[in-house]
């Protein structure tokens, strides 16, 4: 967990956003290059995307069927942490427990990151729109927006701007959305135990719909520093088109998640 | 008050569906948009009748680069509200002038952005950085994204409004499309947020009217928004807040990543001392 490192060289979301203005703006008047994850379509067309077949409709408020504070790995059982992977898991436990590690994403309601903020316990919004899917996360107010059909960006682009959500592009594998992600950065952990990744960390979701109304999110981990082989997690919704995303502004009470399975609301 | 009544009669109008036909199409609106400004972070004046409270002429704002408006604030000095702006109820004025002399003393106004807090409606239309408004598929909503600190409305189609919404950050948006013009009627909203940078403040009975439309050269969404709230402005008055593309990209912007203002100073940002889970 970097933190102090990232405040002392992030001037404050505001000054730092504004000297990246500067520098795009620099930098496009010069000619220079940036990375360019979606250029505008300055072309009119329908902006209303239409799936090909109801099993690839993945829009609309999903709900989690159930919360855990550890990552649910496909066949059970735990990561396949490595030596270090392991050492680094003692010490996240131990902190978060003694209080000497905050809890960021509980605490100061950073992002969760990826995979962690797949089984939150409220509601999320995907929205598919032409070349992108976009998640709405009412935790945090966390976007995820997925680029379509688009390779993945350079290793330097991804060096140079980690996101908590890393960087996403997918394309349909049939009715499955495939979406692979990296460039995460190292502040977050997979699950709510503390379980730990590297910022060499990357992932491959396979998302479907078993069903009309339920989801489900297979995400494949990769972190060769962190884990002696690639794993699994699953994550189910449901989805629930009666409910509109709410605010959510840290430490404010938020709706009421206590029917969740798997939720203890701390007393 | 003379305006009162046929704003109204006006807002009664646009903001019923039914007598609107539904469109076999939506206009487009999709990419980024990021806002063009005369006064950044602030919105322009209408074409006519009761505007917003804008910079005083003769203290402009400076540090936005002349010629360059789109370029972020250097070097700037305070922000000076022109508080004779006959919409402020003294009330209102009182508030402007005591936080623009404020400013002027070196104190600068910090905006609900900067502390990680919602801007509320209509103040999100002032944020920098990218504007991306997603229709749903199922053509029920449209969520609109504003990438700086990640901040997101709901609009919901062709729908009433709740009899008695909550009273909210972003408040209860429903919307329909008139032609090629997307109307956007909002109540519901909290008294929490300023109306604008100058700090203006607006109470929970404000209803906020926004109309989206493409310009002819499909570059620029322009934007006309109207503002009634009898407790803090004496008419109703509207404002200019258009965008124009933008190329740069998404990025991902998290406010509470960093806990100090731009200011430098240690500024409160929202913290939970007990998590929810």
């Amino acid at each position: 967990m970097a933190r102090r490192f990232v405040c002392s060289i992030g001037i404050a979301g505001i000054a730092a956003a504004a000297l990246l203005m500067v520098a795009s703006a620099d930098a496009q008047r010069r000619g220079g290059e940036r990375p360019k994850e979606e250029a505008s379509a300055p072309a009119a067309g329908n902006p209303i995307y239409t799936p090909p077949t109801p099993a690839m409709n993945i829009s609309g408020v999903w709900w989690t069927q159930s919360y855990s504070r550890k990552l649910p790995v496909v066949g059970g059982g735990e990561p396949p942490l490595t030596d270090k992977g392991k050492a680094q898991y003692a010490r996240n436990v131990a902190g978060l427990n003694d209080g000497s590690i905050v809890d960021e994403a509980r605490h100061l309601c950073v992002p969760d990151g990826v995979p962690r903020i797949l089984g939150n316990p409220y509601p999320f919004q995907l929205i598919q729109t032409p070349g992108q899917v976009t998640f709405v996360y009412e935790l945090n107010h966390v976007i995820r927006p997925v680029v379509m059909d688009k390779p993945q960006l350079s290793a330097n682009q991804l060096e140079v701007a980690p996101y908590y959500s890393g960087h996403s592009v997918a394309h349909w594998d049939g009715e499955t959305l495939v979406i692979e992600t990296a460039g995460f950065n190292e502040k977050t952990f997979l699950d709510a135990s503390g379980a730990p990744h590297s910022d060499a960390m990357t992932t491959v979701e396979r998302i479907r719909k078993p069903g009309d109304k339920t989801l489900e999110d297979v995400i494949t981990i990769t972190d060769g520093e962190m884990f002696t082989q690639p794993f699994s997690a699953r994550f189910a919704y449901d989805l629930h088109p009666e409910v509109r995303l709410e605010d959510y502004v840290c430490g404010e009470k938020h709706r009421d998640i206590s029917m969740v399975k798997g939720v203890v609301v701390p007393k | 008050m003379t305006h009162r009544l046929p704003f109204i009669a006006l807002l009664c109008t646009v903001a019923w569906p039914t007598l609107v036909p539904a469109e076999t199409t939506i206009p487009d609106f999709s990419g980024l948009w990021t806002r063009k400004w005369v006064t950044p972070s602030t919105y322009d004046a209408p074409a006519s009748g009761p505007g917003p409270v804008m910079i005083d002429q003769a203290q402009p704002h400076h540090g936005h680069r002349a010629g360059e408006p789109d370029l972020p604030d250097v070097d700037s000095n305070a922000w000076v509200a022109d508080y004779s702006n006959p919409i402020l109820k003294p009330e209102a004025r009182e508030l402007v002038k005591r936080i623009t002399e404020q400013e002027l003393a070196g104190h600068p106004h910090v905006e609900h952005q900067t502390l990680c807090m919602p801007s509320g409606v209509p103040e999100i239309l002032n944020l920098r950085d990218n504007m991306q408004m997603l229709p749903a598929p199922s053509g029920r909503d449209i969520t609109i994204l504003y990438w700086r600190d990640h901040q997101v409305r709901h609009v919901y189609l062709d729908v009433p409004h709740s009899a008695n919404p909550p009273k909210t950050w972003y408040g209860e948006s429903i919307g329909h499309y008139e032609g090629d013009t997307l109307v956007i009627d909002t109540i519901g909203l909290n008294d929490k947020t300023d109306t604008d940078r100058f700090g203006t403040p607006h109470s929970d009975q404000i209803h906020v009217t926004e109309r989206y439309r493409l310009s002819k050269d499909r570059d620029t969404l322009e934007v006309v928004f109207t503002v009634d709230d009898p407790k803090f402005f004496t008419t109703v008055w509207s404002g200019r807040a258009d965008y124009r593309r933008d190329t740069r990209g998404i990025r991902e912007l998290i406010c509470a990543e960093n806990q100090r203002s731009a200011l430098g100073e240690q500024q409160p940002i929202p913290t939970a001392a007990k998590p929810d889970f």
